[in-house]
C-alpha cells in the first residue's frame, strides 16, 4: 500500500513542473490493489499578467496585489506636459494625452498565447480612455491578442479630454482592469 | 498491465492540463491619474479690412504698414483717420482671437504694451493709448473664440524725416476673468 510518485519520464516531468508551481499536487498511484487505482489531482494551471514601465513611457508605480498606478501629471491645452514621456496632442476641441506601458504575460506552460482585455471601472461621459486606439467601456473589450508569454509587449494609453472639461472636473482618476485569457 | 495503466494515467493528466489552460485568466488593475488645468490661447488674425499680417494665426505676427505719409497714397488696408496741423495718424485693423480650454471663465481682459519706448511717435490699440511704461487695458470683457477687431494706430509728427523707419513691438496679454 505504498504510495509512489509516477516514474514515467514525460508525465512526471510535467507533473513536477505543475507541482512546483501549484502547491505540490501531483499524481499518486496506489500499488497492490486488484485494479490499479489512480488518483489525479488536477493541477490548477495559471496565467498571470503584469504591467511594466517602459523607458519611453511614464513610470508605473505600485504592483502590490496586481495593482499599478500611472500618474500622467498636470497638463493643459496650451502647455507642454510636465511629466517625462507623457505626450499631448491638440485636436480642434479636445486634447489627447498619451503614454506607453508594457504588458508581460506569464504562464507555467509553454507555447501559450493570450488575449488582453481591458475595461474602465468607472465609465465617464466627460472624457474617454483608449488602449492602443480601442475605446474602453465598462465591459471588457479585447485590446490585443496573440500575446506570447514571457514577452513584454508595448501598449499606448490615451486620454481624450474635451476643452469643455472644466478645471473643477480636472482631477481625473480612474482604474483600468486588465485581464488576460489564454487562447 | 500496470505499466500500461500508468501510461494511461499520464495521458489523462496531459489532457486535463490542456483543458485547464484554455480557461485561464488573470487580472491586473491600472489606476490612472491626471490633472487638467485650464488655459487660454491668444492668436492674431488678419482682418479683412486691414493689412494682411505676416504670421497670421499665430501669437507672433507682423503688421507692415508700408510707406506712410500725411498726404500720399497708402498701402491697401491702411487708413489715415486724422491729419492735424503737426501730425498724421495711420491705422490698420487686425484681429485678436483668444480661445479657452477647460475653463469656466466668461471673458478675458486684454492689455497691450509697447516693447520699447517711443518718444517721437504715439501708438494706440483699439483707440487706447499704448506706451512702454505699463500695460494698457484694451478690453476688459473680451469674448472668447471670436475675432475681435482692433485698430493699431500710429501717429507720426510732420517733423519726422523722410525714409525714417518706424518699428516697435506691441505685447498683448490676455487674462481670463
Amino acid at each position: 500500500m505504498d504510495s509512489v510518485w509516477l516514474g514515467i519520464l514525460t508525465v512526471t516531468a510535467a507533473c513536477a513542473a505543475l507541482s512546483a508551481a501549484y502547491g505540490g499536487q501531483g499524481v499518486v498511484v496506489k500499488r497492490g490493489a486488484k485494479a490499479l487505482s489512480t488518483t489525479i489531482s488536477t493541477p490548477v494551471n495559471s496565467i498571470s499578467v503584469q504591467l511594466v514601465s517602459l523607458a519611453e513611457g511614464a513610470a508605473l508605480t505600485g504592483a502590490a496585489g496586481g495593482s499599478w498606478d500611472l500618474d500622467l501629471g498636470d497638463f493643459s491645452f496650451t502647455a507642454a506636459p510636465r511629466k517625462p514621456n507623457v505626450a499631448t496632442r491638440r485636436l480642434a476641441s479636445s486634447l489627447l494625452v498619451s503614454s506607453e506601458f508594457g504588458v508581460l504575460v506569464s504562464s507555467s506552460a509553454t507555447g501559450v498565447t493570450a488575449t488582453l482585455l481591458a475595461l474602465l471601472q468607472s465609465q465617464q461621459a466627460k472624457y474617454s480612455v483608449r488602449i492602443d486606439g480601442i475605446l474602453l467601456e465598462s465591459t471588457p473589450v479585447p485590446v490585443a491578442s496573440h500575446l506570447r508569454t514571457g514577452v513584454v509587449t508595448r501598449h499606448r494609453i490615451e486620454l481624450e479630454l474635451p476643452v469643455t472639461l472644466t478645471e473643477k472636473e480636472g482631477r481625473l482618476s480612474n482604474a483600468i482592469q486588465f485581464s488576460v485569457v489564454s487562447e | 498491465m500496470i505499466k500500461n495503466r500508468l501510461y494511461l494515467a499520464g495521458f489523462v493528466l496531459v489532457i486535463s492540463t490542456a483543458s485547464s489552460l484554455a480557461a485561464q485568466t488573470s487580472t491586473g488593475t491600472l489606476t490612472v491619474t491626471a490633472t487638467v488645468t485650464s488655459s487660454i490661447n491668444l492668436i492674431f488674425n488678419s482682418d479683412a479690412s486691414g493689412v494682411a499680417l505676416t504670421g497670421s494665426g499665430s501669437n507672433a505676427a507682423t503688421l507692415a504698414l508700408g510707406n506712410i505719409s500725411a498726404f500720399g497714397t497708402l498701402a491697401t488696408g491702411v487708413t489715415r483717420p486724422t491729419v492735424t496741423a503737426t501730425t498724421f495718424t495711420v491705422s490698420s485693423a487686425m484681429d485678436v482671437n483668444v480661445t479657452k480650454a477647460n475653463s469656466t471663465s466668461a471673458n478675458y481682459t486684454l492689455k497691450a504694451q509697447l516693447g520699447s519706448a517711443d518718444a517721437t511717435n504715439s501708438w494706440t490699440v483699439g483707440g487706447v493709448a499704448v506706451t512702454s511704461t505699463s500695460a494698457a487695458t484694451v478690453s476688459a470683457t473680451g469674448s472668447y473664440a471670436t475675432n475681435n477687431n482692433y485698430a493699431v494706430g500710429l501717429t507720426v509728427p510732420f517733423a519726422t524725416a523722410t525714409a525714417t523707419v518706424i518699428s516697435n513691438t506691441v505685447n498683448f496679454t490676455a487674462t481670463a476673468n
